[in-house]
């Protein structure tokens, strides 16, 4: 029976399709699998360029924020960390602060949005 | 490695490959052609891990039978078909000669489990020794010899009840 088993297999030839067509459909596969890795590696460059952006903009913005309240001009009152009237009183005695690290977190994500548009733009 | 390279390696081994899996799939030559490249393109992929000390047809043989043996996990058809029924696509898929001819190897092919069947088809069309079929496979020697004996009986039965 090993013998018959071994003549019916090594007499299998079946026709298959033509090998240029199946080289050039696994070509063309291949394009869609190169440009989707190319995709991917641009992607993960543009995100450390976006990390890279926001963390020299939040240095920058942070920098001048501390240098700004640390020489905060006479008629500007000192930074107040006294909770006990509460938080709308802790607000109210920051408001100039409050106004400052909004801006500045506006500051930060306007920078990374607006680098994230160049990106996309340079994509198209 | 290169796109090139790897091409040339592929257009030297894709005859043979694609041999092993028509058998494999009963003589479906879309299903057999659709594991090829999906198997080539995941051997693209994972060119990096491919250890040059390993030969390219086993690395590439390996890849071939696991995706399609995930293939049939998802489609939930584990098992072997219990009907001729199911061999309904080889006179449509492969040239009605082949069809005609190879149908009673088809026929007795499908009726094993897809783990026997790809020991025989390793063993007998792909020409590997118990050693690297259990490498492709991922399992013991023995456990091969037990698949490929258990794979010869039945085959036995089947292509004598067949005639």
């Amino acid at each position: 029976m090993e013998d018959k088993l071994k003549d019916l297999f090594d007499g299998y030839k079946p026709h298959l399709g033509d090998a240029a067509d199946f080289i050039a459909g696994l070509d063309k596969s291949l394009n869609s699998v190169e440009a989707l890795k190319d995709y991917r590696e641009r992607c993960r460059r543009d995100s450390r360029r976006l990390i890279l952006v926001a963390f020299l903009c939040g240095s920058l913005v942070g920098s001048a924020l501390v240098a700004f309240i640390l020489l905060r001009p006479e008629s500007l009152p000192a930074l107040s960390w006294n909770l006990k009237l509460g938080a709308l009183s802790f607000t109210v005695h920051n408001i100039e602060y409050a106004f400052m690290i909004g801006v500045a977190v506006l500051l930060v994500a306007s920078a990374v949005y607006f680098a994230k548009q160049r990106l996309i733009r340079e994509d198209l | 490695m290169t796109r090139e390279r790897f091409i040339q390696l592929i257009s030297a081994e894709q005859e043979s490959l694609r041999r092993f899996l028509l058998a494999l799939c009963c003589g479906d030559s879309a299903e057999a052609d659709d594991i090829a490249q999906d198997a080539m393109l995941k051997a693209y992929l994972a060119m990096d891990r491919y250890k040059q000390k390993a030969k390219f047809s086993t690395w590439l043989c390996k890849i071939a039978l696991n995706t399609f043996l995930d293939r049939r996990r998802a489609a939930g058809s584990g098992l072997p078909s219990e009907s001729p029924s199911e061999l309904k696509s080889v006179p449509a898929m492969s040239t009605a000669d082949d069809a005609f001819k190879y149908q009673e190897l088809y026929l007795a092919l499908s009726k094993l489990p897809p783990k026997e069947r790809s020991a025989v088809l390793l063993f007998y069309i792909q020409g590997y020794s118990v050693k690297e079929i259990a490498n492709i496979t991922d399992s013991t020697q023995s456990a091969v010899k037990t698949r490929l004996s258990r794979a010869r009986s039945q085959l036995k039965t089947l292509i004598e009840n067949g005639r």
